[in-house]
């Protein structure tokens, strides 16, 4: 084990499945010389030249389509979209085109394209910088959502990314790139599909991804001083979803609450949320909470921007509600 | 034999189409490729062409109507269907009278009064006999909640948190879709249902569990039937809601109570000389089954579970000698024993239970069952329910016939679609 | 344009034969394929290739095993011209088990990646970029087979056009972009959609090789598509390529297109694609009567008989279907 950088787990997994692979191969604004806004992909022009590291003009639609064209014909291509904001200027090519196509041929046909990007607040990036964007892929049948909250988890998808069949929507955290964790030494491996529990608990299961995911666990540590054990789970990846461990956590807690960068509108967490009762409504001993964004774009200025999204607090009440600690408000009633 | 021309598709969301012109007319030949028709939508005209040829027996419009799209407008048919085709009887009116009034049984939902409480407390309270509307809440408004039934349902001495009396589960093959759990008799574990499962070639998850006391399972929380069932319930739910059971004997008993408990959904039923369903049990086998210290007193014992003692594995009386050796385990099942038998009498019933039960559901019994009588179980089922009397099997038919048993088992689970 | 090369400056009559029986194919596909669908056996959309036939019959002529097209909504021309199977072809379109895409794709988006067809679309001008990316698949790869895109005029004015035309251009891809200039976006005229519709001259502005050719001329469309081959083998892509050409009818199978002038209508049916093939074969091939009769019967049948295999087809299984869901 070796504690290292997110971005430098990111650049580890490109590197080492470049390596294994010479069919992969990355594209983006600045990613070649320049070694990509986050230093992800520094050194990886060096390594393995110009023809499989490079620069793009900027031109989203143009290069996610590229991306899925090289996908279809039996390339491993890897596009970085500076922020998940850009990825907007794609979304035909995805919703339509890297979504469809397996389906479109009967099963015949697969789309291995992986698109990196990074989404969330951090800084004052301001509105259009500053989106959290999974539900829209979230909703899209045939994309698979992978949002790793550690370097390690970071690693161990984006190697399993460029190694399945489907296209992928690998959404890193802006705020993460510098986050430190310890990675397993020699080939680490993570599977879609199989959630992580963070940190185990009997009272009340907080579900979280991405940077949430250490909002939660700040949470956590919190409401231990509390007598709370508070068991925090991240699915790692949205797309393929571990309802399993999600349920079962439930089933032992009998409280859920899910937590979202995201706008509550729309959100996956709604739709975690959907699941927990229909499938373990007889195991809940109070309605499951969701802590998420205002549904509101994310403005400028820094104090609002913290008000925009959850913080710590606003999950450890809404653990203690699920736990009918609190008086409780009756908003509506 | 006869070819209908169809009102053409001349739009994707049009409907109808308004006939300008027809140029056949009834008893003329027409040849492929003749153009038979003209329709026009709101965009435009179009010609019908023939596809096939033949006579024209029918022209269900006239010029000017208004024509269904994909609708027959030109039925072709030979020179006897002509002459058949004189007056063609319209289709059979619909039958008179009003549709079989269904008999909607609905099941009145206990309402907990004017307190609130949540779905967790609400099943406990069911599964403890509690009512809840005579429960002080302690939550929202004050709704009862867990920690209200909590201490309630451990005074009236059942199991109440769930979570600890979780039994020993296993899988015996991992798949998808619902999973089939298999639940095992008096006396025996996970592992008497080793062999069938490898015969089984269902996609599912095939899981076993272990009841109380049984196996590597804790003990019962307390004595009687209700208490297995409950272990079992709780067990289920903290692993989905949707299963395929099957059981053997007193656990098929216990499936059948599973079938009835709220939050589960039970897709199937595969029953094994199911206990619980008449009065009488060979007592002094019980007794005997407990009583054995040595091997060849066990071996003597269990070979009346079968009918042919050939039929019954050394491996599993091994099995069961050693697991007695390795614990207290003949003590703690004379202790569930004596909460489910009274002598040769079985203290439980489960009849009222599959009477309720609208799944499919086979019961397999062994003519020569020398424990629990076959033709006292076979005794006024519901017609839904399949009966696979096997003339050469005792009280392990899945052993006994283990093909067949998992052939059966299959059905089942496939028949619940 | 017109070019009559005769004597041994005739092309061959292999050629001429393929260019005919590919160009009546097309034909006989949507015209019969029009009278299913009126009689309810093809569902959904159908844009028929009528009148546009000579430009996926010269291009695909011009392509080797290995090389890649992208098609449009209108595609029934180009898989029929990249060789693909009649009997599969109208097995989709009756949504049959036995179609292309098993019945899941459609008119719109039959593919067949195992022969290098990445398949129909139906978004206007998404086969622009996917067709860049086969090309830069292929690039990375170190193979040099080339990637044909074929577009509309109606997709030149997305901005996906001019974005991976310009990154097949940085990166000299061995790809070929084919306008098909039919004048319409669905009933937009070019004239409206665009101040210059001489379309081939947007690839100028961007470094990119470009022609104009009469997509009505199979045999023109074929020979200048051998030179553009070379030069993208030889590493001197991406070539844009505008055919001109117009449709027979409207938009799809249920729009007369009575927007479409009358004797505009009337110039390019006298300048048919398919007629040319055949006089071409005849003049410049020596092909006879018999010859060309014994073509059309047999492409007739195989039309035929592509009709009873389909409808003998067994029909897709829901729970096939069910088991397919799972893995989304």
């Amino acid at each position: 084990m070796r504690e290292i950088m997110y971005r430098d787990a990111l650049r580890e997994a490109i590197d080492e499945e470049m390596a294994r692979n010479n069919q992969v191969f990355i594209i983006g604004e600045g990613i070649a010389e320049r070694g990509g806004s986050y230093k992800v992909t520094e050194g990886l022009l060096a390594k393995y030249g110009a023809k499989r590291v490079r620069d793009t003009p900027i031109a989203e639609a143009g290069m996610i389509g590229v991306g899925v064209g090289a996908a279809i014909a039996g390339g491993r291509p890897i596009v970085e979209i500076l922020y998940v904001d850009f990825a907007m200027l794609g979304m035909d090519m995805i919703v339509n085109q890297a979504a469809k196509f397996r389906l479109m041929t009967g099963g015949s046909g697969s789309v291995p394209f992986v698109m990196r990007t990074q989404g969330g607040t951090g800084g004052g990036v301001a509105a259009q910088h500053s989106q959290s964007l999974e539900a829209m892929f979230y909703s899209v049948p045939g994309l698979r959502v992978v949002m790793p909250s550690t370097p390690a988890d970071a690693k161990g998808l984006l190697k399993y990314a460029l190694r399945q069949d489907d296209p992928v929507m690998f959404l890193e955290h802006k705020h993460l790139y510098m986050t430190k964790g310890m990675v397993p030494d020699g080939e680490h491996i993570v599977e879609f599909g199989i959630g992580d529990i963070k940190r185990e608990g009997k009272d009340v299961t907080i579900i979280a991804w991405s940077n949430m995911v250490h909002r939660a666990l700040e949470a956590a540590a919190e409401l231990a001083k509390q007598g709370i054990e508070a068991e925090v789970i991240d699915p790692r990846t949205l797309v393929p979803l571990d309802k399993q461990m999600i349920l079962k956590s439930v089933a032992k807690t009998k409280r859920a609450v899910i937590v979202q960068e995201a706008c509550r509108r729309g959100g996956v967490a709604s739709d975690i949320a959907s699941i927990i009762q229909a499938e373990a409504f007889y195991e809940l001993d109070a309605p499951v909470e969701i802590v998420a964004g205002l549904d509101i774009p994310v403005p400028f200025n820094l104090v609002l921007e913290k008000a925009s999204v959850p913080q710590k607090d606003d999950v450890i009440a809404a653990a203690r509600r699920s736990l009918h600690l609190d008086a409780y408000a009756l908003a509506a009633e | 034999m006869s070819d209908a021309i169809l009102c053409p598709q001349v739009g994707q969301d049009l409907t109808v189409a308004k006939v300008v012109a027809l140029h056949v007319k009834l008893g003329d030949t027409v040849k492929k490729g003749m153009i038979v028709a003209e329709v026009e939508s709101e965009k435009a005209t179009f010609e019908v062409e023939a596809f096939a040829a033949g006579v024209v027996i029918k022209l269900p419009y006239q010029v000017g109507d208004t024509a269904t799209v994909l609708e027959p407008l030109v039925v072709l048919g030979s020179d006897a269907d002509a002459k058949a085709s004189v007056e063609q009887p319209k289709k059979a009116p619909a039958k008179n009278g009003k549709a079989p009034a269904h008999e909607i049984a609905v099941a009145r939902v206990a309402e907990s009064g004017q307190g609130r409480s949540s779905p967790l407390a609400r099943r406990i309270a069911a599964n403890n006999g509690l009512e809840i509307d005579k429960i002080a809440g302690t939550g929202p408004r004050g709704a009862v909640v867990l920690r209200d039934v909590e201490g309630l349902a451990a005074t009236s001495g059942k199991s109440a948190a769930d979570s600890d009396t979780g039994l020993h589960v296993k899988s015996l093959k991992d798949g998808k879709g619902t999973p089939v759990v298999f639940i095992h008799g008096f006396g025996a574990e996970i592992a008497a249902w080793r062999q069938i499962a490898m015969a089984i070639g269902l996609p599912n998850t095939l899981l076993a569990v272990d009841l109380p006391g049984h196996g590597a399972s804790p003990d019962a929380t307390a004595p009687g039937f209700q208490s297995i069932v409950d272990a079992a319930t709780a067990t289920l739910h903290s692993m989905g809601s949707e299963f395929h059971l099957v059981g053997h004997s007193l656990g098929a008993a216990v499936a059948i109570a599973l079938s009835v408990q709220n939050g589960l959904t039970i897709k199937s039923l595969t029953l094994f000389a199911p206990a619980g369903m008449g009065t009488t049990v060979d007592g002094d086998f019980v007794a005997g089954f407990l009583a054995a210290r040595s091997e060849a007193a066990l071996s003597a014992q269990m070979k009346k579970l079968v009918n042919d003692p050939a039929d019954l594995p050394a491996s599993m009386i091994k099995a069961t000698q050693a697991a007695r050796e390795s614990g207290p385990v003949a003590q703690r099942q004379a202790k569930i024993a004596a909460g489910l038998f009274e002598g040769s009498t079985q203290l439980f019933s489960v009849r009222a239970e599959l009477s309720k039960y609208q799944g499919p559901c086979r019961i397999i019994l062994g003519q020569r069952d020398g424990i629990i009588s076959s033709s006292e179980t076979n005794k006024k089922l519901a017609p839904g329910i399949a009966v696979h009397l096997l003339e050469n099997a005792g009280h392990l038919p899945f052993l006994e016939e283990q093909n067949l048993s998992a052939r059966l088992i299959t059905e089942s689970v496939r028949s619940s679609g | 344009m017109a070019k009559t090369p005769s004597g041994e400056n005739a092309p061959p009559k292999a050629l001429l034969e393929k260019l005919f029986r590919t160009a009546y194919s097309i034909r006989v596909f949507e015209t019969e394929g029009i009278k299913l669908y009126r009689q309810g056996l093809i569902r959904g959309y159908f844009h028929p290739y009528l009148g546009q036939e000579g430009i996926a019959t010269g291009a695909c002529a011009a392509l080797s095993k290995g090389d890649y097209i992208a098609s449009t909504h209108r595609g029934h021309g180009h898989c029929i011209a990249w060789g693909a199977d009649i009997k599969r072809m109208v097995a989709e379109l009756l949504q049959k088990e036995t179609g292309y895409c098993r019945g899941y794709g459609g008119s719109m988006h039959i593919a067949d990646i195992t022969t290098g067809n990445l398949g129909a679309n139906g978004i206007v001008g998404a086969g622009t970029p996917l067709g860049v990316g086969a090309a830069l698949a292929a690039q990375v790869r170190g193979s040099d087979a080339v990637t044909v895109t074929f577009t509309t005029d109606g997709a030149t004015n997305n901005g996906t056009f001019m974005e991976s035309l310009n990154l097949a251009a940085i990166w000299n891809l061995n790809f070929i972009l084919i306008i098909e200039n039919n004048q319409y976006a669905v009933s937009t005229p070019i004239g409206d959609s665009t101040r210059e519709t001489d379309l081939y001259k947007r690839g100028t502005a961007i470094g990119v090789e470009s022609h104009l050719v009469d997509g009505n001329d199979p045999l023109a469309v074929h020979d200048l598509m051998v030179e553009a081959v070379k030069k993208c083998r030889a590493g001197q892509g991406p070539i844009l390529i505008e055919a001109r050409t117009f449709r027979h009818m409207g938009h799809h199978v249920n729009d007369p297109g009575k927007y479409m002038p009358e004797d505009k209508l009337k110039y390019y049916k006298e300048r048919d694609p398919v007629d040319r093939a055949r006089n071409d074969f005849i003049a410049m091939g020596g092909a006879t009567a018999a010859e060309i009769a014994t073509i059309e019967k047999q492409v007739q049948d195989e039309f035929e008989e592509a009709v009873e295999f389909s409808k003998n087809s067994p029909e897709v299984s829901v729970e096939e279907f069910r088991e397919f869901a799972a893995v989304y």
